[in-house]
């Protein structure tokens, strides 16, 4: 071959290996699945897509709900459980060092207050907070009478705004520093009295308290002591214990005890404190709220509890519904099938033991009561026990004088657990649907008319289009008609003959 | 040329045919990269300008019905957490919140699988505990999630006025343009929120806003939205410039606007400046205006009375059945007495019914063996008499809880068909109140 045919040649068989690559791209992104391996692109997003998986997935999702659960609402949390004194952040302590005082506080707050969006940005929040505890600071009578008028909402918001005032006033100057207030707070006197109690409580301040106190009007002594001691810290338990007993106020140790966990237990404890008075034990003992707390407390003793007034049906009710919400939602784990009646049972049973043994069958009906609303066919088993007359009647007695505001859907499935073809029953089914069908369309209105027209034929939908139409009769005629209309049971259609 | 270096040279030239192929068709690239990934979760620019825009559109779906998923199982497994009832509150409501943006059918599926009373201790008075988990969604994309409620009975009732609340902040004229598609009870809280409590809104904006609401809904409607923002919100003008001003307008919303005006500028209006202006209104208008000072009328009306004369007079029965004219007699400052009396000249009819009942009833409970006496002069069967009983029989259960003076009273009652009204009332009292046995009438 010549040379410049050989190299004719040469750039035609590159030329041809040239084309030959453009044809293999094309085919590789043509069909990607069948003629070639994955591409690198189809690998890499496959990866991403793993990778979202795993932040995105259902675990994922809940996990992060849950941990945000935990932080917002600890379990541990009681007000004295925490003995750091209550503070304002440190951004806002800052703002009130640093800020520039304005020539004039009203102007200034007021400025904020149409341009800021609500909720406040955390810098609108602190400029607010400075600047009212400066205008404080130089003219507190002219800073509340501005607060105290009209009725702007944007001045709601003032309870969680003068609280932080008044705490940085507390932080800085004590008690004494808001105790000057009191004068000159106008309609807000009020709140900057109840905000110095619960800072004096959340502080433990006992100087602090027994100082103020002494000079708080009688008429408003009790509520601003109970107001202190609501929050007190448990480590000053014994101080405010001598404080009460020196002034005299029960109130403020069962409003102590009432605002943490086993509230009756504990003041069952207080009672048999020797360091109290004989006439203060007495006035402890004799407190309507203390007996109240007493003997709605599982954790006390049975026959105390009925020493302090205890109903064994009340009781009953009482412990059902707190332990119901014991560690976790019960009945909500049993609405999901995450818990069986019995075993709820159980758990009640143990929580409540005293009553369990005097009133079992009384704890198995409220139970019932409870549960049937989350899952009535599933709740029968806590009537086992009943012959079949007493339990289609509890049963229908139930459906009417509970299930407010429960699923049509549900109430329907609970009276399912009665036979139709009960004669005896007939006027105890037809009483239910009267009292449900008026709630459920008070609140559903023509969410429930279509509910109840798409119910399958027979007597509970004949009862529903019957005792629909008596709740409306009044408020629209014509619907009241119409469903009559659709009643095909004989002895309810004399009924509607009879009386309209 | 050596073999080897032929190939060499071949294979490079392979290379950079791929490698021009790939430069000059990028596009195609991107679109067959989406094929690779079975259209899962790209949505490259290229897939958004596809011809018909599907490409986009299967992908969007095909990622969001998997995060959807994902809540659906995040759901599930929340029943399986030892949470106490505030805690599981606090993150289903969370969970719908997220869930809500990016598929809100499935976040209201799962909201209507929960209970639907309200078991939240840390909201007990709440009406819907678990629906201000919508708040946000429906603020921010308040059209799309009209739609996604408003086929649904249960829950256009549910949660309508949750909506309605959050719109009306922001768009107002949204939430008054669209009255008509709300239940009523939403459409009574709307007017309340838009002319009573949202303070920021200017005279103008009200008034634009009222101008509006006459174009919202039938003529029935307006009237009735119309009477309850003059009531939310009392007109201050002169009465008489704003009666001259309506009765020279032509018939329609304006009118019917100016109208409600003037009728809410005679509230406090004493009885003779009433009469003044009553006596201005020509024949053919006075029903109307009967109607709209019925509506407007309240306990502090010094013409109370006699706007309720002007009503029977002008025969607005209608207005009677479907207003609680009676309420308005509660805390009227009058002798009781003396209204129980003015009740005997009320017409014998079912729609002025509610209002004879609250003018006699403190009289009859305040002493009711003399009650008992005066209704007694009456004959036997007079309509003034047998309904009077019921309305005894009815104010010892539910004011007093005392069945055996019901009964007293119902057994006074000589008509057959108010005697089991009377029995019928009973009935419903003790299912409403949850009475173990009941009385019934068969």
């Amino acid at each position: 071959m010549k040379p410049h045919s050989r190299v004719a040649l040469t750039f035609l068989t590159h030329g041809f290996a040239i084309a030959a690559g453009w044809a293999i791209y094309r085919a590789e992104v043509a069909t990607p699945s069948t003629a070639m391996p994955e591409s690198a692109a189809a690998r890499t997003t496959k990866k991403a897509d793993r990778t979202r998986t795993d932040d995105a997935s259902g675990e994922a999702i809940l996990a992060k709900v849950l941990k945000e659960v935990k932080q917002e609402m600890p379990r541990s949390y009681h007000p004295g459980a925490d003995t750091k004194p209550f503070q304002v952040s440190q951004e806002i302590q800052d703002r009130i060092d640093n800020i520039e005082i304005p020539a004039d506080f009203q102007a200034a707050l007021e400025t904020i207050l149409a341009s800021a969006k609500t909720p406040w940005s955390k810098e609108d929040r602190a400029t607010m907070i400075a600047l009212s505890y400066h205008w404080i600071a130089r003219d507190p009578q002219a800073f509340f009478r501005w607060a105290s008028s009209g009725n702007d909402p944007q001045r709601l918001q003032f309870s969680g705004w003068v609280f932080n005032v008044d705490t940085e006033i507390y932080r800085r100057s004590g008690a004494a520093g808001l105790l000057t207030l009191l004068g000159k707070a106008d309609r807000l006197t009020g709140q900057v009295r109840a905000d110095l109690a619960r800072l004096l409580g959340f502080s433990g301040d006992v100087n602090g308290l027994v100082s103020a106190a002494d000079g708080m009007p009688l008429e408003q002594l009790q509520y601003f002591l109970t107001g202190a001691a609501r929050n007190w810290p448990d480590s000053k338990q014994a101080e405010l214990v001598q404080i009460a007993m020196e002034r005299d106020q029960p109130a403020m140790l069962i409003a102590y005890h009432s605002n943490r966990p086993n509230s009756g237990s504990s003041l069952l404890k207080l009672l048999e404190d020797p360091s109290l008075s004989e006439s203060f034990r007495t006035k402890l003992t004799e407190n309507p709220q203390l007996r109240d707390l007493l003997r709605n407390d599982p954790a006390v003793p049975l026959e105390t509890r009925m020493r302090f007034g205890g109903n064994p049906f009340q009781m009953a009710h009482n412990d059902v519904s707190l332990l119901l919400d014991k560690e976790r939602d019960w009945a909500f784990a049993f609405r999901k099938g995450e818990a069986t009646a019995e075993g709820i049972l159980a758990m009640v049973t143990a929580g409540t033991p005293g009553l369990a043994e005097r009133e079992p069958a009384a704890l198995r009906m409220h139970l019932f009561r409870e549960l049937a609303e989350e899952s009535p066919a599933k709740a029968m088993e806590l009537l086992n026990d009943l012959p079949e007359d007493e339990r289609g009647e509890e049963v229908l007695f139930v459906s009417r004088t509970h299930f407010d505001g429960v699923e049509p859907d549900k109430f329907l499935e609970l009276l399912q657990q009665v036979p139709a073809n009960t004669p005896q029953q007939w006027e105890s089914r037809l009483d239910t649907w009267n009292r449900r069908s008026f709630t459920n369309n008070e609140r559903l209105q023509d969410g429930y008319v279509e509910w109840v027209q798409a119910l399958p034929p027979g007597l509970d939908r004949d009862m529903a289009h019957y005792s629909l139409a008596r709740a409306v009769n009044e408020s629209n005629p014509s619907l009241a008609a119409s469903l009559r209309g659709e009643v095909v049971d004989p002895k309810l259609q004399q009924r509607i003959a009879k009386h309209r | 040329m050596k073999p080897v270096l032929k190939i060499a040279t071949h294979l490079a030239a392979v290379g950079l045919g791929v490698f021009l192929a790939a430069k000059v068709l990028p596009q195609r690239a991107s679109v067959a990269d989406d094929a690779a990934s079975g259209g899962k979760s790209r949505t490259t620019a290229a897939s958004h300008s596809a011809p018909d825009g599907k490409a986009g559109r299967a992908s969007r779906a095909t990622s969001s019905q998997s995060r959807s998923a994902a809540f659906r199982a995040a759901w599930a497994a929340l029943a399986k957490e030892p949470l106490t009832m505030a805690e599981r509150f606090t993150a289903q409501k969370k969970l719908l919140a997220e869930w809500a943006k990016i598929d809100l059918h499935g976040a209201l599926q799962a909201y209507l699988g929960e209970a639907w009373d309200n078991r939240n201790p840390a909201r007990p008075m709440a009406n819907e505990p678990l629906g201000d988990a919508f708040a946000e969604i429906f603020k921010e994309q308040p059209m799309q999630s009209w739609e996604a409620i408003r086929h649904d009975g249960i829950l256009r009732n549910r949660l309508g006025w949750i909506w309605m609340n959050r719109v009306a902040q922001t768009e107002p004229g949204l939430v008054v343009a669209m009255m008509a598609e709300f239940p009523e009870r939403v459409q009574a809280e709307a007017v309340a929120e838009v002319f009573s409590r949202i303070k920021s809104i200017t005279p103008e904006k009200r008034a634009e806003l009222l101008a509006k609401l006459t174009t919202s809904g039938t003529p029935e409607q307006v009237e009735k939205w119309l009477s309850q923002a003059y009531r939310e919100t009392r007109e201050t003008g002169d009465p008489a410039e704003l009666s001259a001003k309506w009765q020279a307008m032509p018939a329609g919303g304006a009118r019917l606007l100016q109208m409600t005006a003037w009728a809410s500028s005679l509230r406090g209006a004493d009885l003779a400046n009433f009469s003044a202006e009553w006596d201005k209104i020509p024949a053919d208008d006075r029903g109307q205006a009967a109607r709209m000072l019925l509506t407007q009328v309240d306990n502090q009306s010094p013409a109370l009375l006699e706007v309720i004369e002007r009503g029977i007079e002008a025969e607005q029965w209608e207005t009677f059945g479907k207003n609680d004219i009676a309420g308005k007699l509660r805390g009227f400052q009058t002798d009781r007495q003396q209204l129980a009396e003015w009740a005997l000249t009320l017409p014998p009819r079912e729609e002025v019914r509610s209002v004879y009942n609250l003018a006699i009833s403190e009289k009859l409970l305040a002493d009711p063996a003399a009650g008992r006496e005066w209704l007694e002069q009456r004959p036997a069967g007079d309509w003034h008499r047998e309904r009077g009983f019921i309305e005894m029989a009815l104010g010892s259960l539910w004011v007093k809880g005392d069945i055996g003076a019901a009964n007293r009273a119902i057994d006074a009652i000589t008509d057959t068909r108010a005697k089991e009204e009377a029995i019928k009332c009973r009935y419903d009292w003790q299912l409403i109140t949850s009475q173990k046995g009941v009385t019934r009438v068969e």
